[in-house]
């Protein structure tokens, strides 16, 4: 288990070095940061200057070496249009977006795995098919578009929740629903496809034949481990929660990391998009070793391994 | 069945079109989606024949008219008309259009990009393999949306650029799919056999790889063009796709947004069924494909 522990995450720390390097490459793409960064109608000598300003006209590996080496020591950058260091707006709009994105991730387990299991254990049955029904209508469904709908429905129709900003926790309930739908029915069909594949395993089969209650065998065997494949799927849909509240938080006008991310964009203030991008495939790495380690010590077939 | 993983023998033209139908028919999900993408792919291509307006043509006698089926409505436009009195259907059937070039095109590139890495990481081995799969690893590892997002804002809004995006950024997984399938085709009984009999690797490749390659990469391709079409959709809604004189399913949701609280509902609910149509069109024939042509879970329920 030790050891274990220790490689995935000199991995992941590995994992994020690669990533600091995308994302050098990324804001590159177009072939000149510095009119990328400039405001369209900068003349060629502002551009000229800006590009002297940020390094950008030395070599290539340089200014690799330099971002790479920067970012692991702490220093993020400056904001082009807050003239303040990146990591530090960052740090600001996190609570938020955590917040959204836990209770969005909470309301879809809530939802998704009983309907998942429901589905599973009743396989073919009208139950089973409502079930896939909704796990497919969720999956499919445009979290931007459900946001739409739910504002003018619930907020400008029925006036029974804000339609946009924070004052307090009912105005998370409409962005939290909205961003939930898609993790919601991706966790349906996959609680549902596990549980079909424990209920067919051996073990399961020994359970019944030695003569275990139907409630035994489901509560001692189907959960547990139905629960244990749902860990790492569940810091997936997290990770991909964080990319729909970009989404969210600029429909609702909430002030989070997806919504900086939003106004960087339009501000083209690239350097706090790289911050802001490095933050969020970190949280990624972080959630996919933390799931891994959580599985590991869940399962003893992991655990007992070394 | 014997050890070997096999593909669905096509045979003889209509006895595979025959052996097509029986399993279209015995699965009326796989038919439902199937004949939605079908016309989906027909809206787009006609367009111009079917949509009953210019998707451009300003009217401002005719703006912010109601669907027909509510109060104030006319069937000259069923679907309502925007601010600036454009017809809501025509431009949601001309938005097809993009939708399908991005999902097509997209799914297309990523197909070629992956099969390409794949088949050398699994041939070649070794090191190569190695690099090239951390590589896929460390961009799979970045969260989708966000790098999509990034990238899009880099290029500049054409839909060259989101084409090339999503086939590009899609192509680890394909890879992933290709030299997973290789690894475990290599050591089939059927390629030993071809090799021990004399088999050169590219009969190899076009008599037993490449026909077992079909399966798993077709059913991937359809479930990544129904999540490029939704990842478009939601780039036009940022304003980061198509430019906003293109009718797309995003940019129009994102005229949608601008008109939340001034009472033009129709304009954010039809675009917005679109792209949730076609992924649950995409979907149910994307299950219907796993379900026939994967060679693994076929063995499993068989």
């Amino acid at each position: 288990m030790k050891t274990y522990v220790l490689r995935r995450t000199v991995q992941s720390a590995l994992l994020f070095v690669g990533v600091v390097v995308i994302v050098f490459f990324l804001v590159r793409l177009s072939g000149d940061p510095a009119s990328l960064m400039m405001p369209r109608e900068a003349s060629s000598e502002q551009v000229q200057a800006f590009r002297e300003m940020m390094g950008f006209d030395r070599p290539l590996l340089i200014q690799l070496g330099d971002y790479v080496g920067s970012v692991l020591t702490g220093d993020f950058g400056e904001s082009l249009r807050f003239q303040t260091d990146t990591l530090g707006l960052v740090v600001q709009r996190v609570p938020l977006t955590f917040t959204l994105a836990t209770l969005a991730m909470g309301a879809a387990i809530l939802i998704g795995v009983p309907l998942g299991i429901l589905g599973g254990m009743n396989a073919g049955k009208f139950s089973d098919l409502m079930a896939r029904g909704l796990g497919l209508g969720g999956q499919v469904t445009p979290e931007f578009w459900l946001a739409l709908i739910l504002i003018i429905v619930f907020a400008v129709n029925l006036g029974w929740f804000p339609s946009f900003g924070i004052d307090g926790p009912i105005s998370y309930v409409l962005p939290a629903f909205a961003l939930s739908v898609g993790a919601m029915g991706r966790l349906v069909r996959l609680t549902r496809s596990t549980v079909l594949e424990v209920v067919g395993s051996d073990y399961v089969r020994t359970a019944r034949s030695k003569g275990l209650s139907a409630f035994d065998v489901a509560g001692r065997h189907i959960f547990r481990n139905t629960a244990i494949a749902l860990v790492s799927v569940i810091s997936v849909q997290y990770t991909y929660l964080l990319g729909g509240a970009v989404y969210i938080e600029s429909i609702f006008a909430l002030p989070g990391l997806g919504s900086l991310l939003d106004e960087a964009i339009r501000a083209r203030d690239f350097p706090l998009v790289q911050t802001i991008t490095l933050f969020i495939a970190a949280a990624a790495i972080g959630l996919s070793l933390l799931a891994d380690l959580l599985y590991a010590w869940l399962d003893p077939r992991i655990r007992l391994e070394n | 069945m014997t050890d070997g993983p096999q593909t669905v023998e096509f045979g003889t033209r209509s006895r595979g079109f025959r052996k097509f139908l029986r399993l279209i028919l015995r699965d009326p999900a796989g038919l439902i989606g199937l004949i939605l993408v079908l016309s989906l792919l027909l809206v787009a291509v006609f367009a111009p024949q079917i949509a009953p307006h210019d998707p451009l043509a300003q009217s401002l006698t005719n703006s912010k008219s109601p669907p027909a089926f509510s109060e104030g409505g006319t069937w000259e436009y069923p679907l309502g008309t925007d601010r600036l009195g454009r017809d809501v259907l025509s431009r949601i059937i001309y938005g097809a259009r993009v939708s399908v070039t991005v999902g097509f095109f997209g799914a297309a590139i990523a197909v070629t990009i992956g099969m390409f890495v794949g088949l050398i990481a699994g041939f070649v081995g070794g090191k190569l393999d190695k690099a090239l799969m951390s590589l896929v690893d460390l961009v799979l590892s970045v969260p989708y949306l966000i790098v999509v997002i990034v990238v899009a804002s880099v290029l500049g809004r054409s839909l060259f650029n989101v084409v090339m995006l999503f086939g590009v950024t899609a192509s680890p997984l394909f890879a992933r799919t290709t030299r997973g399938e290789v690894l475990r085709l290599r050591e089939a009984g059927f390629v030993s056999a071809a090799r021990a009999t004399g088999a050169k690797l590219p009969g190899i490749l076009t008599r037993h790889i490449f026909p077992n390659l079909v399966g798993p990469l077709l059913t991937l391709a359809t479930f990544e063009m129904s999540a490029m079409i939704f990842y478009e959709a939601g780039l036009s809604f940022l304003g980061l796709s198509v430019p906003p004189n293109i009718p797309s399913w995003g940019n129009m949701l994102d005229s949608g947004r601008r008109s939340l609280f001034t009472g033009l509902p129709w304009l954010s609910i039809f675009p917005g069924l679109a792209i949730a149509m076609t992924g649950l069109s995409m979907n149910l024939l994307g299950d219907w494909l796993r379900d026939i042509l994967d060679p693994r879970i076929r063995r499993a329920r068989g």
